[in-house]
């Protein structure tokens, strides 16, 4: 079993990308962040290791940011008044901004897939995360990728 | 222009980071959220203790004589139970969801929980006002007979002409206005199952 220290420092900042690649709203992607590493940590004394502990906290990770469907049609974000003071993280900039928008742009598990195809999953992972075939994933990132390469051909440089 | 994967995942990578919160400061909110949902749950079942007390109250107070006020009282009584366990979080363990299913899997376990949900709200919004307005005519019984005919009657046309407005416009409109999250939740819900099989 390992330490829940370890794995907070290990995956924060993966997590975290993934929930900006999902979400890319910067204080939003941190609460959901935030969610996801509650939940590992309630979740980690029933971790049976059926799966690697990436996977398993990869699966957390997007499940929440699913979840973030019915919180949306719950309570709009603006309600939330817990979550102005935690706007301090810094906004990419620049072509990385672009890269962020044009990925929350896509579709839902479109987002979650190609979030995590370029945090550097292998595809069996990503299958094994999502819940489809290996194929379909490769099927999927390579349409994603021709869809992200399209959009930034009208990248201004803005 | 950008056509090459690699400049994909450096981008990726380059500029997106925020720093990890304090893990302390973390854990002390999983531990507030664990608390209020406990508090929460002790709420709901102090108003069903409350509620029980009252019960018991109103039959040893007035001692009615008729068993149609004794089986009114319990309907009336049954229908507040059964608004507040579905108003308080006590239906919450039927809603339960594992976090840690692969996507495919979470997603039509969210949108079977939501289903079930819809169903419930219905069955239980049309159940407790059955249950009300039998309740409140049974029970009216005994004092009705005392009133006299006129006034009897008069009483029976006031209580049922309420419940007749609350069936008719405010259960519609509540209906309504409960509904549509849940709805909107299930659409969303099937659009994204969707996307995974295309």
């Amino acid at each position: 079993m390992q330490d829940f220290k370890e794995i907070y420092d290990q995956y924060w900042s993966r997590v975290y990308r993934l929930c900006m690649g999902y979400l890319n709203d910067a204080a939003h992607a941190q609460d959901v962040a935030q969610e996801t590493f509650v939940t590992v940590w309630e979740k980690l004394p029933q971790f049976r290791g059926e799966a690697a502990i990436g996977t398993w906290i990869f699966r957390i990770a997007s499940n929440q940011c699913l979840r973030q469907i019915e919180r949306d049609k719950r309570m709009p974000r603006s309600n939330m008044p817990e979550q102005i003071a935690e706007k301090h993280e810094a906004a990419p900039e620049g072509k990385i901004a672009y890269l962020y928008k044009a990925i929350s742009e896509l579709s839902e598990t479109d987002r979650i897939i190609i979030s995590l195809e370029l945090e550097g999953l292998p595809q069996a992972e990503i299958a094994s995360i999502v819940g489809i075939s290996e194929g379909n994933v490769r099927v999927k990132i390579h349409r994603i990728k021709d869809k992200l390469t399209e959009k930034f051909k009208h990248y201004d440089g803005q | 222009m950008m056509d090459n994967n690699d400049d994909l995942k450096a981008l990726w990578g380059a500029g997106i980071a925020a720093p990890a919160p304090d893990i302390t400061a973390l854990l002390t909110r999983a531990t507030t959220v664990k608390r209020k949902a406990l508090n929460k749950m002790i709420w709901g079942n102090l108003l069903l203790v409350l509620t029980s007390i009252f019960i018991a109250w109103v039959w040893i107070h007035y001692q009615p004589q008729m068993l149609t006020t004794k089986i009114g009282i319990v309907l009336c009584i049954l229908a507040m139970l059964l608004y507040i366990v579905a108003s308080t979080s006590m239906l919450q363990f039927l809603f339960r969801t594992e976090p840690d299913m692969d996507t495919a899997s979470y997603l039509a376990q969210m949108l079977r929980l939501r289903q079930r949900q819809e169903y419930l709200q219905k069955t239980i919004m049309t159940a407790y006002y059955i249950l009300l307005s039998a309740g409140m005519a049974l029970y009216m019984i005994e004092y009705a007979t005392m009133l006299g005919r006129r006034y009897g009657l008069i009483a029976y046309l006031v209580t049922f002409g309420w419940i007749g407005l609350a069936w008719f416009y405010i259960r519609p409109r509540t209906a309504r206005k409960q509904l549509a999250p849940i709805n909107d939740v299930i659409k969303q819900l099937e659009q994204v199952q969707q996307q995974l099989k295309d």
